[in-house]
């Protein structure tokens, strides 16, 4: 029996939290607003969501990981809602998916020597038979992100350097050889070097041990560099879904348009040419409004229907949506002069 | 052992207040052999043993009172029970606020609510005059009973601190690690966040203390101590009745007044200590 | 007149410990020319922020500028202030490591001016900005209210926002908003030195395409000197003339953004550039760096890269290779470039 249930389902994922604010302005946030993707569980592959500030990727995360309880929608291993599963069902998912987070310093609870998250692992998943064998995979584990194991073990977290302590939380990966990794914004606190490693061991993962990944960035560059397949998301929704060298080479969505045109080039030959910031906002300004297009204030293209009503996924092109009116087919976009 | 050796040697002010605050407890349990020394089998309580008002000499290095007790030995006595009454009221306090603090900051929700609009009312209640009133009406005070007393009204405190602490240590990265590694919210309780809260409970310990004996001195000051058994505010209480101070007597007072600045002086050490020993850049402010 | 606006000789900035000394900046030698964005690029712990702070003589104890200059040429320099030293074509200069304080605060907004790391949210959260700029303003000035007036909307002109901005609370501005106002008031009186560290750090990306715009801006309207501090290599190859490369507290490679990016000499350099991911085109490897960067506590004798270095040589144990001058204002410090003409700087200014 081959099942076709995708590893990994999120559907019409929504979280609001309530009553954020002082006592003069207390609102509702929506961190997250109907999101849905699949991961198929056939072949390893790697998602990268990029999001700036307010783009609700690290709630998103945790609805995932299990840690924070949407306000509707589901997240579904295998076909089952994660909030619904037995102690023994979370527990397999648990083993299945897991997290490599962004601070290397608060991972850590700094009254235990760092060997603690290893062993933690170990004993709760069984992944060893006896000591020894749980030495040899930890020895090991170490050695594959180029730590020696003597110059780590036994010490406290405050005794290591933060890109140590990184390489930890990626062992503790290798160790538990999960089916998929969230990874979120895992390599913006480590130098550039370390980051290198870090992606590096990630495609190694997939392309050796068959574990995939949805790595979270606001670092376009970084997410090329992963390749797969990319979901831009713009404060809680998702504004363009596809292959990754697809978006970025045609980039629908003008918000994508937005950011790849912000990134700078790693050539000094090829600078900017022409002034385009002036009018540029953080994303977790962009005011937010349940029945508007969310970049309604900065889009250079906003007709409209883009006020009136939220725009929907639909297909660009082969295996790419973007939610913009200019390409719904009802709707006949103004032709840019 | 090295590590202990080098905290103490790092952190001088705990470990000026914590040999102070052992001295004095030594000398509260060894209280009765110390007596016993001196007065023989006489006990330190009964009245006429020396002539009265005699000032400090050789014989009673803190002279004796109106009563004809060596001031010392009552003293000791007087310290003794002080401390008992403190340190429990302190426990007492302690252990409650941890329990009501950790509930509502762990829990969150309907519990804290619940929980914290209780801490809110008791902390709301001026202190003082409750316990007057309530001391009054208890009749027959003992040890215990006032050491619930003060404890009752002094546990809101430290509910606050660890509620809030609990809540800060709730949202840490490690506690999450901890449970998508499996471990359950029990475990996490007490692997995770307890062990963190440690600085904390020992502080909150040593200021309940304070407070507790301070009250208690307040209490035993104006009469509504425990009737039956020595302690340092009784004393002094002793020691205005008589006149002592227009007598010229000091001693009288100085003694248990000394006593229990030395005591306050101990435990604020080791309490700024052990702040400062959790954090260390707190050591350049106050001049270390 | 002076081609430099700032040559800093061995700079060595020293943090003391019960453990030891902390040499966070130890011998670093940088010139930097005028009306020119010059970068300072290394990764965390290189020294490259406390190196600024020191020319910003902003170190406190237990840190300590154990030696060297900060040689300041500024153009119309302050009568009262003695010079100090001579070089540069006979111009004489300012060490800013020796004036005293009365004559730094003298110096400070009004020839230079520093933009530290999150200023941004060091804005003062109950005046309204106009007021804060009018403040800095006046104290630093001989403006009368209505000159400083005038003055603040020039600059927030400059950088590319509105009047508006004036009445506005720092908590009404978004964070790019906030950077472009510290940006503005480090204008105001007209520095010609502004020392900015890390300023796009933690900003959308295209919040940073706005505040590199304007920073792009101030250097040709004003004719103002910049130092640009970043980790982020990409940054500067959108924005500076020239880059300095640092790396265990001192300089491992000098010269143009043209030469470091198209030809890094330096090993660390080359595997920097190579480390960071290139949006679009062919996906090659990434390269990475083996090993873990040493502590300022115990640097590694002789070259400090040395451990890590894919090229390691004998000599590079043992000896710590000067600066060898690669081409004219090109510089690496490595013992594979020894055929070149080692600079020695330190005499070369003491003279």
């Amino acid at each position: 029996m081959t099942t076709t249930q995708p590893l990994l389902e999120v559907t019409n994922l929504r979280k609001v939290f309530t009553g954020v604010g002082g006592l003069l302005s207390r609102r509702d946030v929506v961190a997250v607003d109907d999101i849905s993707f699949a991961l198929q569980g056939d072949q390893a592959k790697l998602i990268t969501i990029v999001g700036e500030s307010g783009s609700g990727k690290s709630t998103l995360a945790r609805c995932i990981l299990g840690l924070t309880q949407p306000t509707s929608g589901a997240v579904r291993y295998r076909g089952q809602d994660i909030q619904s599963m037995s102690k023994a069902e979370m527990h397999a998912y648990r083993r299945a998916v897991q997290p490599v987070f962004q601070d290397p310093y608060s991972t850590y609870n700094p009254f235990y020597r760092i060997d603690r998250v290893l062993n933690v692992l170990v004993r709760k998943f069984k992944l060893a038979a006896s000591p020894k064998e749980a030495k040899a995979q930890i020895d090991e584990a170490l050695r594959v992100v180029d730590l020696r194991p003597h110059d780590v073990l036994g010490r406290y977290p405050h005794q290591l350097s933060g890109g140590e302590r990184q390489r930890v939380m990626l062992a503790r990966i290798y160790l538990m050889k999960p089916r998929l990794i969230i990874a979120d914004e895992p390599i913006s606190m480590i130098d550039a070097a370390l980051r290198a490693l870090f992606l590096n061991i990630l495609l190694d993962f997939r392309d050796q041990h068959g574990i995939s990944c949805l790595f979270i960035t606001h670092n376009l560059a970084t997410a090329y560099y992963l390749g797969g397949e990319i979901m831009v998301m713009c404060r809680g929704r998702a504004i363009e879904h596809g292959a990754m060298d697809d978006v970025i080479a045609q980039p629908a969505h003008p918000y994508t348009q937005l950011l790849l045109e912000s990134v700078p080039s790693q050539d000094p030959r090829q600078r900017w040419t022409e002034k385009r910031g002036a009018n540029a906002v953080e994303a977790s300004e962009l005011r937010f409004d349940a029945n508007a297009c969310v970049f309604v204030e900065r889009c250079p293209r906003v007709m409209e229907i883009c006020r009136q009503q939220r725009p929907a996924h639909v297909p660009v092109q082969d295996g790419q949506t973007a939610a913009c009116f200019l390409y719904s087919a009802e709707v006949a976009p103004v032709p840019t002069s | 052992m090295r590590r202990t050796l080098r905290f103490f040697r790092q952190n001088t002010r705990f470990l000026i207040g914590l040999i102070l605050f052992t001295v004095i407890c030594l000398l509260a349990l060894l209280q009765p052999m110390l007596v016993r020394w001196q007065l023989g089998e006489i006990s330190p309580m009964t009245v006429g043993t020396f002539p009265l008002y005699v000032d400090p000499n050789p014989d009673n290095l803190l002279g004796t009172d109106r009563m004809g007790r060596d001031v010392l030995s009552v003293l000791l006595v007087g310290l003794r029970y002080s401390l008992a009454i403190g340190l429990m009221a302190g426990l007492i306090a302690t252990f409650v606020g941890i329990v009501v603090g950790f509930i509502a900051g762990f829990q969150g929700g309907l519990a804290d609510s619940i929980l914290r609009t209780f801490t809110d009312m008791i902390l709301v209640i001026p202190t003082f005059p409750i316990l007057v009133t309530l001391s009054a009406y208890l009749k027959g005070m003992n040890v215990v009973t006032m050491a619930l007393l003060l404890a009752a009204f002094s546990w809101p405190f430290s509910a606050r601190t660890i509620r809030s602490q609990v809540l800060s240590l709730r949202e840490r990265g490690y506690v999450d690690l901890a449970r998508v590694s499996g471990m359950n919210s029990l475990e996490i309780i007490f692997q995770e966040i307890l062990p963190n809260l440690l600085p904390y409970l020992g502080v909150g310990l040593a200021v309940s203390t304070v407070g507790a004996i301070l009250a208690a001195v307040g209490l035993e000051l104006i009469g509504l101590g425990p009737g039956n058994v020595a302690t340092l505010g009784l004393m002094i209480n002793w020691a205005i009745g008589w006149g002592a101070m227009s007598l010229g007597k000091w001693h009288l007072i100085a003694a248990p007044a000394g006593v229990l600045v030395i005591l306050f002086f101990a435990l604020n050490l080791m309490n700024i200590g052990l702040e400062e020993a959790f954090n260390p850049r707190l050591k350049g402010t106050t001049g270390q | 007149m002076s081609t430099h606006l700032l040559a800093a000789t061995d700079v060595r900035i020293h943090y003391h410990s019960t453990g030891g000394a902390y040499k966070v900046v130890d011998g670093v030698d940088i010139t930097v020319n005028r009306n020119e964005i010059f970068g300072l690029a290394g990764e965390s712990g290189c020294g490259k922020s406390t190196l600024v702070e020191g020319i910003m003589r902003l170190i406190r104890p237990p840190g300590k500028i154990v030696s060297g200059h900060a040689m300041f040429y500024p153009q119309q320099p302050p009568q009262s202030m003695t010079l100090h030293g001579s070089n540069n074509n006979g111009a004489a200069g300012i060490d800013l490591f020796q004036v005293s304080e009365p004559d730094l605060r003298y110096l400070r907004w009004r020839y230079i001016s520093y933009v530290p790391q999150g200023s941004m949210n060091s804005l003062n959260p109950v005046m309204r900005i106009g007021d804060q700029m009018i403040d800095v303003t006046r104290q630093h000035s001989e403006l009368s209210k209505r000159e400083a007036y005038e003055r603040v909307i020039d600059v927030l002109r400059i950088v590319g926002l509105s009047e508006r901005v004036v009445r506005s609370y720092p908590h009404e501005l978004s964070g790019g908003m906030k950077q472009r106002v510290i940006i503005a008031m480090a204008v105001t009186l007209n520095p010609q030195l502004i020392v900015a560290d890390e300023p796009t750090t933690a900003l959308d990306v295209n919040v940073q395409r706005a505040v590199l715009e304007t920073i792009a801006e101030i250097k040709q309207r004003t004719g103002a000197t910049i130092i640009f501090v970043s980790h982020d290599m990409a940054v500067h190859a959108e924005l500076v003339d020239r880059l300095a490369i640092m790396y265990a507290g001192e300089v491992v490679e000098v010269g143009t953004v043209y030469e470091i990016f198209e030809t890094p000499k330096h090993p660390y350099s080359q595997r920097l550039i190579g480390s960071i991911p290139q949006l679009g085109g062919q996906r090659t490897r990434l390269e990475s760096i083996t090993g873990i960067a040493p502590s300022p506590i115990a640097w590694p004798q002789g070259c400090r890269f040395h451990p890590r270095c894919p090229h390691a040589m004998d000599i590079c144990k043992q000896v710590a290779p000067p600066a060898f001058e690669i081409s004219p204002g090109h510089r690496a410090a490595c013992h594979l470039y020894s055929e070149a003409q080692p600079i020695q700087l330190h005499e070369a200014a003491a003279r």
